[in-house]
């Protein structure tokens, strides 16, 4: 049976994904402004994605996301009571992301699949009952690590991992 | 001033000041010289590649509309999309793939985004490519290929855009590695990999894309493999480097000289197999040797040419082999003008070591 979505909840996903998208648009600004250094990888367009994620799973469930990386961790932010502007502009700090399952972004396309698989055993081996969600893009799609290897050594060994 | 490669030219950089670069070998000439930065300097390179040999081709990512770098502009508007393509988002495929068209006697030049994004192909190049003409008894070769990959510092690129990888395929036998200084050099070097009988890695120094300016021929030339050349005369020390390094040593020998100090600068262009002769004749000579890398220093390449000229010049050392390099740090963002090795730093070193 499908769980119902009540307007409400609509409404949450809503002023999330707007929220991701303003701080997307904040991130570029400054970016172009030299104040965000480095390399700066967008998630416009894909909000949806990571806030549906979000709504699907349980909070314990670590989610590993692709070289775009400040969106999810907005995302689980803005999802917390205790969310503020500093807390999320900044994404979650190593040790926040941890604490909430978020194992952070890789600058190597493709290379976060496989250690997700990693993951995913420890929590098969421990009995916890929950999934990691890895998630790549269209480009990753074409790395060997991916389907050849990280799918495979999945289906192989049946790990609780969810390739989005 | 002169070398045993002939007149030096002035070069004209922003920011990274470097005096010197050799004058044309085979075929070019002082005639027909434009101003050139080091991006458009491979291009012309590619261009002649693609024009003078109809079974070389170009692939990476991204290349057909010009590359990240815009170093393939126009490439594919001129030789087709089926001499110029893009490739997937995959290294192991891209040099896998070159090493099969290059088997069949084709020129393949395969492109790396970054030199950071080369190790998914390591495989590829240190098993296959390396080994192709060894394991065959010479029935089977991929000399054909060459990997182009932009290399080392670009002021803002962290961790993962910054690396300077050359040491890992310096333990390889049966490759070539090797990176150019200038527009110059990267020209004449570039078309010498594309023609030699070896599968080469080509590591091209990005910050020096834009900033490096020279004249450059426009005509078709090669410049010598596996020979160092002497771009600065000096009888105390010898300083050795390649790369985008070279315009930072360049400045702290000429610190030094305000400090009377007389600095050799070599560069060194091959990494491998790379030009003993000249070093050791130079460190002979000055009884002194610095050499600087971005790399981080444990296991980076100036370790072997340290251990090098220790053995072959031991009796002649006035001092330790100094090398300045990058920390053993994965490499900054915030803090790269501390991790890299500078003018400061390799000048300090010059006069420790000469007052030791």
């Amino acid at each position: 049976m499908m769980p119902r979505t009540f307007s409400s909840e609509l409404l949450t996903f809503f002023r999330d994904m707007a929220l991701m998208r303003r701080m997307k648009i904040a991130a570029d600004s400054l970016y172009k402004a030299k104040l965000i250094r480095g390399f700066c990888h967008l998630y416009d367009g894909q909000e949806a994605v990571a806030v549906g994620m979000e709504a699907a799973s349980q909070k314990w469930t670590p989610s590993s996301p692709p070289t775009a990386t400040t969106a999810p961790s907005s995302a689980a932010a803005a999802r917390s009571p205790r969310s503020s502007p500093s807390s999320w502009a900044a994404g979650m700090g190593a040790r926040r992301g941890r604490e909430s399952g978020f194992y952070g972004g890789h600058g190597i396309v493709g290379a976060q699949v496989p250690l997700r698989c990693g993951l995913a055993f420890a929590q098969k081996y421990s009995k916890d009952e929950s999934v990691t969600f890895a998630m790549y893009g269209d480009g990753a799609a074409n790395q060997g690590q991916l389907f050849e290897e990280a799918l495979n050594i999945a289906a192989l060994w049946d790990l609780p991992a969810i390739l989005l | 001033m002169s070398t045993k490669f002939g007149r030096l030219v002035p070069l004209v950089f922003s920011k990274r000041g470097f005096s010197t670069s050799t004058s044309i070998q085979k075929g070019g000439s002082e005639e027909g010289l434009k101003s050139l930065n080091l991006c458009s300097a491979i291009n012309q390179a590619l261009h002649i590649a693609l024009d003078t040999d109809p079974r070389s081709y170009v692939f990476g990512e991204d290349v057909s509309f010009g590359g990240v770098f815009r170093c393939t502009t126009g490439l594919a508007d001129q030789f087709g999309k089926k001499r110029v393509f893009n490739t997937p988002l995959c290294e192991q495929g891209i040099v896998g793939f070159g090493i099969g068209l290059a088997a069949m006697g084709n020129r393949a030049i395969a492109e790396i985004q970054f030199a950071d994004y080369i190790f998914p192909a390591f495989d590829q190049i240190v098993n296959e490519a390396a080994k192709f003409r060894y394991r065959s008894g010479n029935q089977f070769n991929c000399g054909g290929l060459t990997v182009r990959a932009p290399y080392g510092a670009v002021g803002h690129g962290g961790h993962y855009h910054s690396q300077s990888p050359e040491a890992f395929f310096c333990h390889v036998p049966g490759i070539k590695v090797v990176i150019p200084r200038s527009p110059r050099e990267a020209k004449g070097l570039l078309l010498s990999c594309v023609r030699d009988p070896n599968p080469i890695v080509f590591f091209e120094p990005k910050w020096l894309y834009r900033l490096a300016v020279e004249e450059v021929p426009e005509d078709d030339y090669m410049l010598p493999l596996s020979e160092a050349e002497v771009i600065r005369q000096g009888s105390d020390i010898t300083l050795v480097g390649w790369g985008a390094q070279l315009s930072i040593m360049e400045q702290a020998c000429l610190d030094a000289e305000k400090e009377g100090i007389s600095c050799e600068l070599i560069d060194l262009k091959t990494l491998i197999p790379w030009d003993k002769e000249t070093v050791e004749a130079s460190v002979n000579k000055t009884g002194r040797l610095l050499v600087s890398h971005e790399a981080p220093i444990t296991g980076g390449f100036g370790a072997e040419i340290s251990a090098s000229i220790v053995e072959r010049c031991f009796s002649r050392l006035e001092a330790p082999v100094a090398r300045i390099c990058g920390l053993d740090t994965p490499f900054p963002l915030v803090f790269e003008p501390f991790y890299m090795p500078s003018k400061n730093k390799i000048l300090d070193a010059i006069k420790s070591t000469v007052n030791y």
